[in-house]
């Protein structure tokens, strides 16, 4: 008993409470958090662009003259900011060699696209001549479309968490609602204290 | 022993004099602030201090908050983030980030410690973090904050986690000490824990993740355009909170793509009533009996138990109807803060017993030192360490006791325009006349004590 005081004094004098400087490092954005089961930024570009290198795979996309995606629909419990795959299927779209059909605006970038129309068309501060006109842009002859959904189960044990992933992709051909392309990603992660 | 005795009462004796008084009582500043309050008193109960204390910046901020001091508020609520969003980045990725607790506040009591904000606390202060920026009609800042609370949830999560595996070590480790052992069951023994193992509060998901937070999330991002991180938002509070109808309504017009008609505005009114319950540090004296695990001649026949309990805020009602342009609506609960605080004790009560069975083996060896010196210096020492560790045998007290006892919310479709709401508080009608000209608004009121506090109704949501 006469040894814990001594221990506890000493120990009094050791304060824990951190007192190290925060260091800052950059680090690979492609390394795997393995702490949670959340849906992390390199899940999303992950799945994102497997989808959409499958999709150039199929060749399906050159069915299209242009394209475009909407937003992703986010059906988890987590706040999974879904323009990160929507950005990252446009862009593996956009930049391959194999895809012929061009990318137009989606209704996410719509809002910015009619406001920069109407500022050189409607401000008067603009030469006529130079201004881009109104009514004038490609519609999409094809929609992307996504949902996310994910599934949480917890082991008989209570100790094993697994949360299974799905990222579902379909295209459209817009005038005749007609799916040419359809398919799903599945992602697993669990988790054990 | 006799000098680490002596040791022991100058430590004592020289903090008392600190910032982190270990024996002073919380509760009796919370007492004053609230006297003030209820006065009217508003810009007399605190006054304003330039600290890093976590725990004053965010009374403080509070306060500001209802005196609609939103800017200034600001100020205190960032200053009592800076000191958690260290503390959360060490946790954000990991389950061995930075601990608080000092060997210091297990050698003496919790008050020595900077006040480590509690886990709902935490999650609050980022809630009205984003709620003052949507009052100054900033939404992106909003949206900052908003980011922040489910970050910081996710650094709660791995800290509790570490203090879950700390508790399972420290109770095998006890229960391996013949002594250790005996005193944990006399402390467990001599608790009062109804309150906080009542079936409301078993029932919460957790003690830190507020429903009203995740809901102010669903709505901004809503309000936002981001549909994708606003459901999330909702889902998470009907988690929370799974008996409020309103949530699942806004998850269906989500899914739906329901948006305000051109010349209405969706608007959210949150109620708050009371302020959140002040914790009352309860000591008592049990008589215990060494030799029955085999330690030989003790003097020592008492040790002070100490647990913390919950004083709530009898004054207000949780809810209060109210009229908006004389039709009567009701508001649904949605926190209940009395009951996250009352989880928040619950979830801690092994590291409680744990700070218990220190004291009791710092008060039973400076005592056995002091009999063991003998004579009028023995006596003298004996009292002097049995006064001391009575003093500082206390629960910590400390919690975030102006933040709202219970927040209610409703959502109303109304046309662009002029419209009144009226509250009754104990007879009192409190008007307010209210301007809406945007797809999304927020109106907050606060009622406490015998006051209802509006929010001044700038906040114009942007399309």
């Amino acid at each position: 008993m006469k040894s814990k005081l001594l221990q506890l004094s000493l120990l009094s004098v050791l304060f824990i409470s951190g007192c190290a400087t925060p260091k800052v490092a950059y680090v690979d954005p492609n390394a795997v958090n393995s702490l949670n089961t959340n849906f992390s930024q390199n899940d999303l570009r992950t799945v994102a662009q497997e989808m959409a290198g499958q999709l150039i795979q199929s060749g399906k996309m050159n069915s299209c003259k242009s394209f475009t995606i909407s937003p992703v629909k986010n059906a988890t419990d987590q706040y999974v900011d879904t323009s990160v795959m929507t950005n990252a299927m446009a862009d593996k779209l956009s930049n391959s060699s194999a895809v012929h059909s061009i990318y137009v605006v989606s209704s996410d970038e719509m809002g910015n696209q009619v406001d920069e129309l109407s500022r050189q068309n409607q401000s008067g501060l603009y030469d006529q001549s130079s201004t881009s006109k109104m009514g004038k842009m490609k519609a999409a002859q094809c929609r992307i479309d996504g949902k996310l959904t994910s599934d949480t189960s917890v082991g008989v044990d209570g100790k094993t968490t697994l949360v299974a992933y799905t990222f579902f992709v379909q295209v459209f051909d817009v005038q005749q609602g007609a799916a040419i392309f359809r398919n799903s990603k599945n992602i697993s992660k669990a988790m054990t204290y | 022993m006799k000098h680490k005795t002596l040791i022991l009462s100058a430590l004592i004796t020289s903090l008392v004099g600190c910032a982190n008084n270990p024996v002073s009582s919380y509760k009796s500043k919370t007492d004053a602030r609230l006297n003030n309050i209820y006065s009217g008193n508003l810009g007399t109960a605190m006054e304003a201090e330039s600290t890093t204390d976590v725990l004053f910046n965010m009374e403080y901020g509070s306060l500001l908050r209802m005196n609609q001091r939103y800017e200034s508020s600001n100020l205190y609520f960032t200053r009592a983030q800076s000191s958690i969003d260290t503390w959360a980045a060490s946790w954000a990725n990991t389950t061995a980030g930075k601990v608080s607790t000092s060997a210091t506040a297990m050698l003496l009591n919790d008050n020595v410690n900077d006040y480590e904000p509690r886990g709902y606390e935490k999650s609050f202060l980022t809630t009205y973090h984003a709620l003052n920026h949507v009052d100054l009609d900033n939404l992106d800042n909003a949206r900052i904050e908003i980011k922040r609370m489910y970050q910081i949830e996710q650094a709660i999560q791995n800290y509790n986690q570490y203090l879950y595996n700390q508790a399972s070590a420290d109770a095998q480790k006890q229960s391996k000490d013949k002594t250790e052992d005996y005193l944990t069951k006399q402390i467990v023994k001599n608790f009062d824990f109804k309150d906080v193992n009542s079936p409301e509060v078993l029932a919460l998901k957790n003690s830190y993740q507020n429903a009203f937070g995740h809901y102010l999330a669903g709505f901004i991002f809503e309000a936002l355009g981001e549909p994708s991180l606003a459901r999330p938002g909702y889902v998470k509070a009907g988690q929370l909170n799974p008996t409020n109808k309103l949530i699942q309504q806004s998850i269906t017009n989500i899914d739906k793509k329901v948006r305000p008609k051109t010349g209405y505005t969706d608007l959210l009114i949150v109620e708050e009533t009371g302020h959140a319950p002040q914790i009352k540090s309860n000591e008592v004296h049990v008589p215990i009996d060494l030799n029955l695990v085999g330690t030989k001649n003790s003097c020592v026949n008492m040790i002070n138990v100490f647990y913390p309990s919950l004083i709530i805020d009898k004054t207000n009602q949780a809810t209060y109807s109210y009229t908006l342009d004389n039709s009567i609506v009701q508001p649904l609960p949605m926190v209940n803060t009395n009951l996250m605080a009352a989880r928040a004790i619950k979830d801690n009560t092994s590291y409680i017993i744990t700070r218990n069975v220190a004291a009791a083996v710092r008060n039973i060896a400076t005592s056995q030192a002091a009999c063991s010196t003998g004579g009028g210096l023995g006596t003298l020492l004996s009292v002097g360490t049995s006064v001391g560790g009575a003093l500082l045998d206390r629960a910590d007290e400390r919690s975030w006791a102006l933040l709202p006892g219970q927040i209610n919310i409703n959502r109303q479709t109304l046309a662009y325009g002029t419209h009144t709401i009226k509250v009754v508080v104990n007879g009192v009608t409190y008007t307010k006349e209210i301007q809406l000209n945007k797809p999304y608004q927020i109106l907050t009121f606060r009622v406490i004590g015998n006051q209802v506090l509006f929010n001044p109704q700038n906040s114009m949501l942007q399309n």
